[in-house]
């Protein structure tokens, strides 16, 4: 009678073991294992789509790529109570709360990542192969342009080509800036090879067919050439410049503010933007962290920037560059139109402003009144009251036409072809309807052109992220009457202190990855 | 879950056919019967006392008037026993009529039966390291939460709390051994559960909490951050008792921060735009139209107002020897003490029921919560800093409270007269909703058979639901500055969480003359899953109704979900060996396999042993005879821990990492975080001394115990170099060690004398904590003010050594250079490498910063002291800590000199003309960084609380019976955190934090409030 007891009771015990077991197997019901993807085209399509969302995070294009770009130059300022736009401005960031940058630097690695996961495994793929040529382009394109702003900003900085196999793989140890350079190029020339020149061509036959913000072999060009500029290679600069122009698919738009509104975006003057939007993904905003479908894909640049009782005006343009715009008026007398497309200010005779004027904004505050505020990438045109909602459907524009016309001229110019830069020179002016001294230009010494060349691109490009880097490219920072110049044009200038034209390498990166060292001056 | 648990259901209902099959009924003979009374000392009836025949399996109860009557003949032995008293034993006579028992009060608790894991010991027969709490005194802390209840009253329990109503508490045993949740394991009546919180204190009838691996290590995977088992109230055989406890009080912040006026605060921020070179703010400037000077807003006495608490709770219970049952309902609520509709109420139910049937013991538990808390601090899009503490201090006086004019009518600083971005706690606790519900089942049937004599089966099933509601709403408003919202916000989050667990144990008691061997083995299973589903919807329209129903546009609405589910097997052994009650030795063993980890981590192999000597029980060795009893004790273990998230040793595609082409979304997928795949189980190892002593028949006893804890394999999150470009920048993988050790010291006290009686409770403890691994590249982590680097303590304050403020010009370029705007009356920060004077070394947050305090107090300690004087009774409760710093964040935030408003303190700020001061110059943008995380805000963090002190006075039972209503009457009156010894000049050193990296960072947590409260205890 015991025994059989017993017997039964273990027979049940054993049986629960058994079963339990095999419960111990938990799938995660959630998301789909690494192992178990890179298995299709449409995978693949996939990866890399994801390596363009890093583009629009927080410390990307989303808000402060922007102000990384911006605030340093001589035709920004910033009086934001937040220090980490604030600092920007005056040279003075620490190390101790990466705030800002450091979200930069992460995010440009996450795209890379992502990047490297398509190099990684595409290639495996049996797929299309002309779709798998453009896919592997675009992850190419991805990384030189995630590398390039590594290195601009950050100079000495880990480059990582691989996805990690094992934790050991986690540490791959900081390049040169030389070395990062490089590989930015590297990177760039890959993607030409594999790139098409539009994604309307009838050869385009994927799902990508037709897909505007997709990167091109123009994009590719344009930024090898201005991988080489900023290098001083001129020569190789301009044949990519060359190249670009010879493309025939690029233009200027006539009115230039059709650069900076939602309403002209992926025009004939853009080679490359970013691409947000008020209307695809969730409501939720996407600044940073694990994606989710709730995440819309606005940007937040417009509300950072806004006007004082539009938006948080952590960003003004200086007075400098507000003047610098009136120097020359148009053929017609008037004022330059690139001045109105890239401030708010009491322009004589009223200028409108969202749902009123400017006048009417700040008429009861006279230092309001004379005060002056960011426009380019600004909803200001009545399509909206303000900027408070935070979401802007504004593509950023990151390389335009009219940038490699004249880093073209710039080629020219330290190649001694003034004539071409002359006449390049002037294709810009003239779209924005600025008399015609091509051939005034061309009798320009070297030096004189290099200083028309500041003028013409700090107009053109205000607010456009690239007047800083001019400035240091063109040694500005170590030419004492150049730097005093600078202090005399933004007085956030008189911090600065050599060393300072690069970011801190986030303290994260130093911590845990051995070896890195800090940029000077930090 | 249902589907999921078929299988063992089917198991389970099989084993319990099996247990009925088994099922016998003893049938007693009959005897004659005899009668008696149970009384106390002082002659008053003790009702439910159980009276056995010694050798015979029979036994009864006494009656209320303490009668009882047995079938027993003449030479039979009787036992009487009751909770409270010594045993008696009385033989009975010739004529067994009438029997008067006097019963002593007991004053040794060796014979006291402590609950330990899968069953029960007797206290002089403990090997490992277990505490049993003052129950009564614990209870004496108004509180929902059990953990709470405990700060001060156990050596080795750590306790931090905030005021915040339904706020999270932190508990921990003997330090940190984990780097993610340190919280104990806590069972209640035979059942792990987590967020003990839930369930009523008012229930709970004994806690004990189980410090080392030798006492935890039956409870094995989940044991290694220490166990407290808790029984609730159970039924007694005898008449139904009711019993009726209440209480309700007041509750006060116990201190003010004295903040700078409007005219202070003006000549504060005028001062600091001054100093960067700015123009003055509109609102400050007197020559300003929009010059403010009508208003002159205390935020604290705007924002705090009296809360209140109460709790209530009625019991009943009874029962025969074959069944008894114990039914509670509860209800707590209380209110918080900053203005607002924040809360947190609470009804629950617990009922116990347990029977015996032959060999078949039986029993079953329902306990049922629902519960609301309504959140502070809670918004969408605008950040709170510092939470609403920290930003009701910051608020500007120049700020009214309310102002019709913006909307939602509450005052707002301007971007442009203002210029400062301040928080209106006020308005923000007021429109914005936001509150979780939740509402909890716990559900637990055991039987037990004998099979044969000494052998059990026992099984155990349980299952533990939780259904929770995060509600959030928040209205279109205007309040200033960064507080714009022009969207309404709804978040609603339904999720659910339930856990099933089967126990099967077999028990085997062997007793061979003085050898007595205690054999336990068993199988457990628990399933545990988790779901969610999260709706988000945002427009520009406000919502009438806060339903999704109510949002007309599509677009608005987002939707998201997720669920997860883990399992947990585990076999377990012990044997308890006991030669003699002179020696005894236990031996645990226990095998977990973890859904956690892949195949090839899945299992994890748990031991422990302890012995203990009972001195006094020796023949050999003549003691004095005030040693009442001598036992030295001591184990070693080890024990497991696999507390972290579900899924972690894969790598998963984010399918969500989505991109724009054409304004259409194009789905991206993509690895975002870097998973390590061979994560394995975590492992604490303990080794613990002790010497327990009593004396003067236990009336003094004392126990001291020495523990060494050495944690490694600590799975965390390291930090891995942004270069990886994974989301987070970590990895959690098993990396780190941590080593704990201290001494523990608990001395009771009771006696008598006359009508006055006393007893104190004392308890003392250290703890040592240091790193002995970081896993990766060994670096440092830092949180808050703190680093954590090998060698050293967790969460170390970390940060600049400062050395006076600059005077001149001349000052600044002998020293260390600092920034380039740094100017006379910024902060001197030490340059560390002896180039303090040189001013071509630039200072760095890599090369300059320094150790600034250990965040862990030195030594800990509770006192509990009771006495009583006829029918009066007074306690008081005091304790502390002492030798740890607090990193005091609230007061850096209020000594910023930037636009918010400021303590006292800096109005003594440095100018040419006051010069002989430590507050820096104010300076818009801070360029010098005078308000980076250095020793100004280091400050010491001992304290010692006057916790409770009560007063109670019990209603005489004789005046009592004339009533014939109530059995017992008691009224009390209390208060509760009276009196706080400290120089820190923040709220409240006791402040809740991540209790780990950043523990000794004070961001602004919600101050302990000061209670003053009447009670009621009664017993029908």
């Amino acid at each position: 009678m015991l025994n059989i007891k017993y017997r039964i009771l273990l027979f049940f015990f054993c049986g629960s073991v058994i079963s339990c077991n095999k419960k111990l197997e938990q799938v995660n019901p959630n998301a789909q294992t690494a192992a178990s993807f890179w298995k299709t085209g449409q995978d693949a399509l996939e990866g890399v789509n994801a390596a363009y969302a890093p583009l629009l995070l927080d410390g990307a294009y989303m808000r402060f790529t922007p102000i990384l770009l911006d605030v340093r130059a001589d035709d920004v300022r910033s009086n934001s109570p937040w220090t980490a736009i604030s600092q920007v401005g005056r040279f003075t960031l620490g190390t101790s709360i990466p705030d800002g940058y450091g979200w930069a630097f992460d995010e440009y690695y996450e795209g890379i990542s992502r990047c490297n996961q398509v190099l990684d495994n595409v290639p495996d793929i049996e797929m299309d192969a002309s779709l798998k040529n453009r896919i592997l382009g675009q992850a190419y394109f991805l990384r030189g342009l995630y590398f390039f702003h590594l290195v601009d900003l950050f100079g000495n900085v880990a480059l990582p080509l691989t996805s990690p196999k094992t934790t050991a793989d986690f540490f791959v140890s900081q390049s040169t800036e030389e070395n990062g350079w490089k590989q930015v190029m590297a990177d760039f020339k890959q993607a030409i090879d594999l790139l098409p020149v539009s994604y309307n061509d009838n050869d385009v036959n994927g799902a990508d067919h037709g897909q505007l913000g997709r990167a091109t072999k123009g994009a590719a060009m344009a930024y090898l050439g201005k991988a080489y500029l900023f290098n001083k290679m001129f020569s190789e600069a301009s044949a990519q410049f060359k190249a670009v122009i010879d493309l025939g698919v690029y233009d200027l738009m006539p009115n230039y503010k059709d650069n900076f509104t939602e309403a002209h975006e992926n025009n004939v003057e853009s080679i490359f933007e970013v691409q947000f939007s008020l209307t695809a993904g969730g409501t939720d905003l996407g600044w940073q962290g694990i994606p989710s479908s709730t995440w819309g894909k606005t940007s937040a640049r417009a509300i950072t920037f806004g006007a004082r009782g539009f938006g948080w005006t952590d960003v003004q343009p200086t007075f400098s560059v507000f003047n610098e715009y009136q120097q020359e008026k148009t053929i017609g007398g008037e004022v330059d139109p690139r001045l109105d497309a890239t401030i708010f200010y009491n322009k004589p005779g009223g200028e409108p402003m969202y749902h009123t004027t400017f006048l009417n904004a700040y008429g009861g505050n006279p230092a309001d009144l004379n005060d002056i505020f960011c426009r380019k990438y600004e909803n200001g045109d009545g399509n909206k009251g303000d900027e408070y909602d935070w979401k802007s459907g504004i593509n950023e524009r990151l390389m335009r036409y009219s940038d490699v016309l004249l880093m073209y001229a710039e080629c020219q110019n330290e190649l001694d072809n003034r004539a071409e830069c002359a006449k390049f020179i002037q294709k810009v002016r003239t779209r924005v309807n600025l008399p015609d001294r091509e051939a005034e230009f061309s009798t320009f010494t070297q030096e004189q052109m290099r200083d028309q060349i500041g003028h013409e691109r700090l107009l053109e490009f205000c607010l456009e992220g690239h007047r800083f880097d001019d400035i240091r490219r063109w040694g500005w920072l170590q030419d004492p009457a150049k730097l005093a110049w600078l202090k005399q044009r933004d007085e956030e200038f008189n911090s600065y202190a050599p060393g300072k034209e690069l970011y801190p390498i986030p303290q994260g990166e130093i911590d845990n990855n051995p070896g890195t060292k800090q940029n000077p001056s930090y | 879950m249902k589907k999921r648990l078929s299988g063992l259901s089917k198991a389970c209902r099989c084993l319990l056919v099996i247990l009925f099959i088994f099922m016998e009924t003893g049938v007693a003979s009959a005897q004659s019967p005899v009668t008696g009374v149970v009384r106390d000392q002082n002659g008053k009836p003790v009702a439910g006392a159980t009276i056995t025949l010694k050798g015979k399996k029979i036994s009864t109860v006494s009656a209320e008037d303490g009668t009882f009557t047995i079938a027993a003949s003449a030479g039979d032995l009787l036992q009487i026993t009751s909770v409270n008293f010594e045993s008696y034993e009385e033989r009975i006579g010739s004529n067994g009529r009438n029997l008067r028992i006097s019963l002593n009060n007991k004053t040794s608790t060796l014979n006291d039966v402590v609950v330990v894991g899968y069953g029960t010991v007797k206290k002089s027969d403990l090997t490992g390291s277990v505490a049993v709490v003052n129950v009564n005194d614990a209870k004496k802390t108004a509180t929902y939460d059990v953990a709470k209840m405990l700060q001060g009253q156990v050596a080795g329990v750590s306790v931090q709390g905030s005021g915040e109503p339904g706020g999270y508490v932190q508990i921990k045993i003997r330090g940190i051994s984990t780097f993610g949740n340190n919280s104990p394991l806590f069972v209640i009546d035979g059942v792990p559960v987590d967020a003990p919180f839930d369930f009523s204190t008012d229930d709970i009838e004994s806690i004990q909490v189980l410090k080392d691996a030798s006492a935890g290590a039956i409870y094995g995977s989940r044991a290694a951050t220490g166990v407290i088992i808790i029984t609730t109230k159970k039924g007694k055989a005898g008449q139904m008792r009711i019993n009726f406890n209440s209480y309700a009080g007041m509750q006060k912040v116990p201190k003010t921060i004295p903040m700078t006026n409007r005219e202070q605060y003006q000549k504060i921020t005028s001062a600091a735009e001054q100093n960067a070179g700015l123009t003055i703010a509109p609102a400050n400037d007197p020559s300003s139209p929009s010059f403010v000077s009508g208003v002159n807003t205390d935020w604290q006495h705007e924002a705090l107002k009296t809360g209140l608490i109460q709790n209530h709770s009625v019991g009943l219970s009874g029962g025969s020897d074959i069944v008894n049952y114990n039914v509670s309902l509860g209800y707590f609520d209380q209110t918080g003490y900053q203005v607002g509709p924040q809360k947190y109420d609470r009804y629950t139910l617990n009922s116990n029921l347990q029977g015996k049937k032959g060999r078949l013991s039986f029993g079953a538990k329902v306990a049922y919560t629902q519960s609301h808390k309504g959140n502070y601090a809670a918004t969408n899009g605008h950040a709170v800093f510092g939470g609403t503490v920290t930003s009701m201090l910051t608020a500007i006086p120049t700020l009214p409270v309310y102002d019709p004019n913006r909307l939602g009518g509450y005052g707002g600083s301007d971007q442009v007269i203002n210029r400062a971005i301040s928080a209106n706690v006020v308005g923000i606790n007021k429109l914005v909703n936001d509150y979780s519900n939740r509402n909890r089942a716990l559900l637990n049937a055991w039987g037990e058979l004998e099979i044969v004599k000494n052998l059990k089966y026992r099984l155990n099933l349980s299952y533990d639901r939780t259904d929770y509601k995060n509600f959030h709403y928040e209205p279109k408003f205007d309040m200033g500055y960064y507080y714009l919202n022009d969207k309404y916000y709804m978040s609603e989050q339904l999720g659910r969480a339930n856990t099933g667990l089967i126990e099967n144990t077999l028990s085997y008691l062997l007793q061979i003359g003085k050898h007595k061997i205690d054999f336990l083995g068993g199988m457990t299973y628990q399933e545990d899953h988790s779901e969610y589903i999260t709706g988000t919807a945002t427009d520009t329209t406000d919502l009438l109704f806060q339903t999704f129903g109510a949002v007309a546009n599509a677009n608005a609405k987002g939707v998201t979900s997720y669920q997860d589910a883990s399992t947990l097997l585990s076999y377990l052994g012990r044997v308890n060996y006991n030669y003699d009650d002179r020696y005894l030795l236990t031996i645990n063993y226990r095998r977990d396999g973890s859904s956690r980890f892949s195949p090839f981590q899945r299992y994890g192999n748990f031991e422990g042993f302890a012995a203990a000597w009972n001195v006094a029980n020796e023949h050999f060795m003549h003691l004095p005879d005030a040693i009442s009893s001598l036992k030295l004790r001591g184990g070693y273990g080890e024990l497991g821990n696999q507390n972290f998230a579900n899924y972690r040793f894969q790598s998963y595609m984010n399918n969500t990492s989505n991109y724009v082409f054409n304004e259409v979304l194009a789905t991206g997928s993509t690895v975002v975080s870097v998973a390590d795949p061979s994560l394995k189980w975590e492992s604490t190892n303990t080794t613990n001394v002790a010497v327990d002593l009593g004396l003067f028949n236990e009336k003094l006893t004392f126990t001291a115990e020495y523990f060494n804890r050495v944690s490694k394999d600590i799975i965390t999150d390291i930090p891995i170099p942004y270069s990886v470009g994974s989301f987070p920048q970590t990895l959690t993988t098993n990396a780190a060690s941590v080593k704990n050790s201290g001494m523990e010291f608990t001395l009771t006290y009771r006696n008598k004398a006359g009508a006055f009686s006393y007893n104190i409770n004392a308890n003392a403890y250290t703890l040592k904590n240091k790193v002995l691994k970081l896993g990766g590249a060994n670096n440092p982590i830092y949180g808050a003010g703190s680093k954590t680097e090998i060698g050293r303590e967790v969460g170390e304050l970390y940060g600049y050594q400062t050395e006076g403020l600059f005077q001149n010009a001349a000052d600044i370029s002998g020293h260390a250079f600092q920034t380039a705007s740094t100017a006379p009356g910024d902060v001197k920060f030490k340059a560390q490498n002896g180039k303090e004077n040189d001013n071509t070394y630039a200072i760095t947050d890599a090369n300059d910063r320094v150790y600034l305090g250990s965040a862990i107090p030195k030594l800990y300690y509770g006192l509990n002291v009771d006495l009583g004087y006829h029918n009066f009774d007074l306690s008081f409760f005091f304790q502390g800590n002492s030798g740890s710093k607090i990193f005091n964040g609230v007061y850096q935030a209020v000594m910023a000199g930037q636009y918010g408003n400021s303590h006292v303190d800096e109005l003594n700020y440095w100018t040419p003309s006051n010069t002989n001061t430590l507050i820096p110059r104010p300076v818009i943008g801070d360029p010098n960084g005078n308000g980076r995380f250095s020793d100004r805000f280091v400050e010491s963090g001992s304290y010692a609380k006057l916790q409770n002190a009560q007063v109670g006075y019990t209603i005489p039972a004789s005046v009592l019976e004339r009533t014939h209503v109530f059995k017992s009457f008691r009224l009390y009156i209390s208060g509760q955190n009276l009196l706080t010894i400290s120089k820190y000049k923040g709220y409240d050193p006791d402040f809740i934090n991540d209790g780990l990296f950043s523990r000794g960072f004070d961001y602004g947590s919600f101050p302990n409030p000061r209670t003053l409260m009447v009670g009621l205890q009664v017993g029908l």
